[in-house]
């Protein structure tokens, strides 16, 4: 084996070719801004997200009747709504990245291995995940944040715990489309040991779909993190996260509608992003269709 | 002029198991290729016809090593490799490839051409270095008429033929002896049939190849072997020299498939009607008793239906497995 590298475009030239995809481009420039909101939070966030200033309970908004220090508002303890959602995108895309990353790994090696040896490996993995999909995933990491205790780690553990299944069982189907491609024989054929073939053969075919499964994914685990900070089970209340602030706006959702629309835009921008981000990958990486 | 055989297959048979223990019926077994005996001399290609699904891909598959064989040994070059293992097999994929019939599928769709025709000789070459490799490269695309620009493309770029051609040259690029061609112009146009069946022709005088040629397309048969084998359901029911098994076949089925092939003038051929079998084929999970043709014979006697008939050889290059062959016009 002198030459294990796939041979592809220059990178440059790749980049700019993903770009020229209008859902790509999109969803792309979006998380682009939300990680670099992240990196500087500290920065450009006008105010100390946690500092309370009491004579500015539930302000509204500087567009309706907002007195300006406080462009988005701030919350019913006097925070600084615009600073709280800036360092909540620290959370969401921790969560994102080191959450949906592991999981995708785990997913995919599974369902390679699955869908590629078959037998035994394939009844164990598949009935596995039939066990797995049976529990309702939220009831199911309510309780194991439960059980492991909270904070970021546990959340990180429970969606991973959790969510591979969904990796697992899509790529596993297409990888035992894949093996039965006439090309696979080919390569037996030509003498190709069989964990070579996985890799080079049918990895590369089965990489596109776990592209867009992960920033599915991301989506998802963003969500989850969102719905445990809702229920008080993510991180501690000092840490401001999306989800904890849809949480505490909820109680005064009559009086000050905003502290909890705002965290729920963010929300939902960051998850429209990826979806779309992954929506524009699986038509770029495909050769065919490109 | 007796050369040895480069392939001698022994009563290979190659069973598959469907359903499973939990499904109706429980598991059942296809009988694919059921106890096959066949030679392939040194330069010849022997073609090997057949309906669809009476097992010559299967037989082919086997013969590559692509599936285990249920039973039965497989000599190629004086070496069995029905029981050898994948990493045994390494060095006898040198020199046997296979030509495969979708040459849609057959291509790894993420791969350059150039890569896709290297993969062998860095399987069993990597000492040559990439410099070579790549030379070599240049000389099968050459080899088999595609231009040198086309090594960067992928495989979607190009035409069916085109793409047979790729399939061809990755093949070709280990220098095999024998070359199993599963049905490599049944995909393309009648047109580029052509274009491959010349390259092919072409390519065994100047590269000495033998050729194993699996099709269902009996004129393409006539035209390229040398030899024919006919299968039906799983086994050989006749083989000889291809242009006496054409014009006087022994075996009945063999005589009906002939009959099938359309000519451009009926008359001026002087043949006799065509032959219509009736009734479909068996299902190899239960093949009948005895001559496994005699549902659909038109002269199946009573000892057809509890007799299998053996191949034998009718004369120094044929055999038939039939009770009752037919007279051939000579003979007669």
């Amino acid at each position: 084996m002198v030459d294990v590298s796939m041979p592809s475009l220059a990178p440059q030239r790749r980049l700019f070719r993903l770009a020229g995809n209008t859902r790509v481009l999109a969803g792309g420039s979006v998380l682009a801004l939300l990680v670099l909101v992240a990196l500087t939070a500290t920065w450009i966030a006008p105010f100390d997200p946690l500092d309370q200033d009491l004579a500015a309970q539930m302000q509204p908004p500087v567009f309706s009747a907002g007195t300006g220090s406080h462009w988005l508002g701030a919350d019913s303890l006097g925070r600084d709504l615009l600073s709280r959602l800036i360092y909540g995108t620290r959370i969401a895309l921790e969560v994102a990245v080191f959450a949906a990353m592991p999981t995708a790994i785990l997913g995919t090696a599974l369902g390679l291995i699955a869908g590629y040896y078959g037998g035994v490996l394939d009844a164990i993995i598949s009935r596995l995940v039939d066990v797995w999909t049976s529990f309702p995933p939220v009831l199911l990491s309510i309780i194991l944040v439960a059980l492991i205790g909270t904070g970021l780690s546990s959340v990180v553990i429970a969606i991973i715990v959790i969510d591979w299944t969904r990796f697992c069982r899509v790529i596993r189907a297409e990888t035992v489309k894949q093996r039965h491609m006439d090309y696979v024989d080919a390569a037996v054929v030509a003498g190709l040991r069989p964990l070579t073939i996985l890799w080079r053969e049918i990895v590369p075919n089965v990489l596109p779909l776990a592209v867009v499964l992960l920033t599915l994914e991301m989506g998802i685990a963003i969500t989850v993190e969102a719905i445990l900070s809702f229920v008080g089970l993510s991180v501690s209340s000092d840490t401001p996260t999306w989800g904890g602030m849809i949480a505490e706006g909820r109680t005064v959702v009559h009086q000050a509608p905003w502290i909890m629309a705002f965290p729920m835009l963010a929300l939902l921008v960051t998850v429209l992003a990826l979806n779309m981000l992954g929506d524009g990958l699986k038509a770029e990486l495909d050769p065919v269709l490109r | 002029m007796t050369v040895a055989p480069l392939l001698i297959a022994k009563n290979v048979s190659k069973c598959f198991t469907v359903g499973s223990r939990f499904s109706a019926g429980g598991v059942k077994v296809v009988h694919a290729v059921d106890d096959v005996s066949l030679e392939v001399r040194p330069g010849e290609t022997l073609g090997l016809v057949g309906e669809s699904g009476c097992g010559k891909s299967t037989l082919g598959r086997c013969l590559t090593r692509l599936y285990e064989v249920s039973g039965g040994e497989i000599l190629f070059e004086s070496e069995d490799i029905a029981r050898k293992t994948t990493a045994q097999l390494r060095p006898m994929r040198q020199r046997m490839q296979m030509v495969f019939q979708d040459p849609y599928a057959s291509l790894n769709p993420r791969r350059r051409v150039g890569d896709i025709i290297a993969e062998p000789l860095r399987v069993h070459h990597a000492d040559r270095g990439t410099a070579k490799i790549a030379a070599r490269v240049r000389e099968l695309i050459d080899l088999v008429g595609l231009a040198p620009d086309h090594i960067e493309r992928y495989p979607h770029e190009f035409s069916g033929g085109q793409r047979q051609r790729i399939g061809i040259a990755r093949a070709l690029a280990l220098e095999p002896k024998l070359l199993v061609l599963d049905e490599p112009v049944s995909a393309l146009d009648v047109s580029v049939q052509a274009q491959i069946v010349n390259l092919l022709a072409d390519l065994q005088e100047r590269l000495a190849l033998t050729y194993i040629f699996i099709a269902h397309d009996l004129s393409v048969v006539r035209q390229v072997s040398n030899r024919v084998a006919v299968m039906y359901l799983g086994s050989i029911v006749e083989t000889g020299d291809t242009e006496q098994v054409f014009r006087a076949p022994q075996h009945p089925y063999t005589q009906a498939l002939i009959s099938a092939v359309p000519v451009a003038d009926v008359r001026r051929d002087g043949r006799t009607a065509r032959i219509v079998l009736t009734g479909d084929v068996p299902s190899p999970i239960n093949p009948p008793s005895g001559c496994r043709f005699h549902t659909r014979c038109r002269f199946a006697q009573d000892s057809c239906k509890t007799e299998r008939p053996l191949l034998t050889a009718s004369s120094t290059v044929r055999a038939v497995a039939c009770h009752f062959p037919l007279a051939t016009p000579n003979s007669a």
